[in-house]
């Protein structure tokens, strides 16, 4: 018959164990930034699984460390060499950025979580700087990482954030490794965000349900 | 019949108290998982019997076995997916090459990419990636400009799933 002595040791083994509370203390500040670096990834992944090797680069030189902007910034700011990566397909060339502040139809401006634009309008921006225009948007992704249920509120944000993006943007969606039962639901009208729930690595079907969306949707709009 | 000498609540307790001396901020966010609750259904009975019975939502508290449950998910998500999402970028960032911008144009593996003319290198090797800590804005200083996502050893990660899965029987009832 287990005891309270056995749940407190197996608590502490968990507590102490170098991928416990050591390893959480150290990444905690900045665990949003770490799942907008995953779903990123998952970018890059859908890429490559096109036939396509995505190229990392910095807005100042060759991104060596690859920087994550720590909040929202400007896709022009050099402040540091904040990292995006660009690939090419069929003739038409994008980029994918996290943490860019874009200007909605509304001229209100917009912090998009990772986002895959067309790469004219992150180039003219960075030339002549300025927010990105909703326009420009090809995909758009708000990522959240959250250990309770997920805040409906974020949900509800995020619509008003993608309306106010115009229709040009071809895909986006909600990405968390929890969920909200009611949000499930508020994302089920036509045009409103996907809702990619439990997006995380112990659930390789929805990860692979994002990667395909991508995929699909890069090939349908560079297919003409 | 129980397999333990404690009640779902001790156990609760005893997990909270753990937490919270080594990690109060953590012990909060599990605290504050619970403390959200659960939406149910719930059928009226109908008062006569022509009435139909009318289903509706309410907020209720979880019970003590199912905010076990809920703690354990906590623990999930900062020991298990935190670390498995940092591994997850370094492998798919591995995979991508880094743009070099090309002073001229002798170099081999040249990849002619909207105005500029590449250099493409480190396809399939790792990447350092780092997150930004003092922010372009922030006027007060943190002690540290940015922070190394480090990946972790994926043999570590699943001896702390064994941890967390040796605590689940212990907090199953």
């Amino acid at each position: 018959m287990a005891t309270l002595t056995d749940l407190e040791n197996a608590i502490d083994t968990l507590l102490n164990h170098p991928a416990g509370l050591g390893q959480y203390q150290l990444v905690r500040r900045v665990e949003d930034k770490a799942y907008e670096a995953y779903v990123f990834g998952l970018c890059l992944r859908a890429v490559r699984q096109l036939g396509v090797t995505p190229v990392l680069r910095g807005i100042s030189g060759p991104p060596t460390p690859f920087v994550f902007r720590g909040g929202p910034g400007q896709i022009h700011s050099t402040a540091r060499n904040y990292g995006y990566a660009t690939f090419s397909l069929n003739g038409h060339n994008f980029e994918i950025h996290a943490g860019v502040e874009f200007c909605g139809t509304s001229d209100m401006t917009h912090e998009v979580d990772v986002c895959i634009i067309r790469a004219a309008e992150a180039e003219a921006c960075r030339i002549e700087p300025d927010d990105p225009r909703a326009a420009g948007l090809f995909a758009g992704w708000e990522c959240k990482f959250y250990s309770g249920n997920l805040d409906k509120v974020l949900g509800r944000a995020f619509v008003g954030l993608m309306d106010d993006m115009g229709t040009n943007a071809r895909l986006s969606g909600m990405c968390s490794n929890s969920v909200h039962p009611q949000l499930l639901d508020y994302f089920k009208p036509q045009r409103r965000p996907y809702p990619h729930f439990k997006l995380t690595p112990l659930e390789p079907s929805n990860e692979d349900i994002f990667v395909n969306l991508v995929k699909a949707e890069l090939k349908k709009m560079t297919a003409a | 019949m129980s397999d333990h000498d404690y009640t779902p609540e001790q156990a609760l307790e005893t997990l909270l108290r753990k937490v919270g001396e080594r990690d109060p901020i953590l012990a909060e966010r599990i605290r504050i998982a619970i403390d959200a609750g659960k939406d149910i259904s719930e059928t009226e009975v109908p008062r006569t019997r022509k009435q139909k019975p009318r289903t509706y939502r309410r907020k209720v508290a979880y019970s003590h076995k199912e905010a076990l449950a809920v703690a354990l998910g906590v623990l999930r998500s900062h020991f298990i997916e935190l670390p498995l999402f940092i591994n997850s970028a370094a492998a798919n960032f591995a995979e991508a090459a880094i743009g070099i911008p090309e002073p001229t144009r002798r170099q081999q593996a040249i990849m002619s990419h909207g105005s500029d003319a590449l250099i493409l290198k480190g396809a399939g090797e790792p990447k350092q990636l780092q997150i930004e800590l003092q922010t372009e804005t922030q006027l007060s200083n943190v002690n540290e400009d940015t922070l190394n996502m480090e990946p972790v050893a994926e043999g570590l990660i699943e001896e702390e799933q064994a941890n967390l899965r040796r605590l689940e029987e212990l907090t199953s009832f």
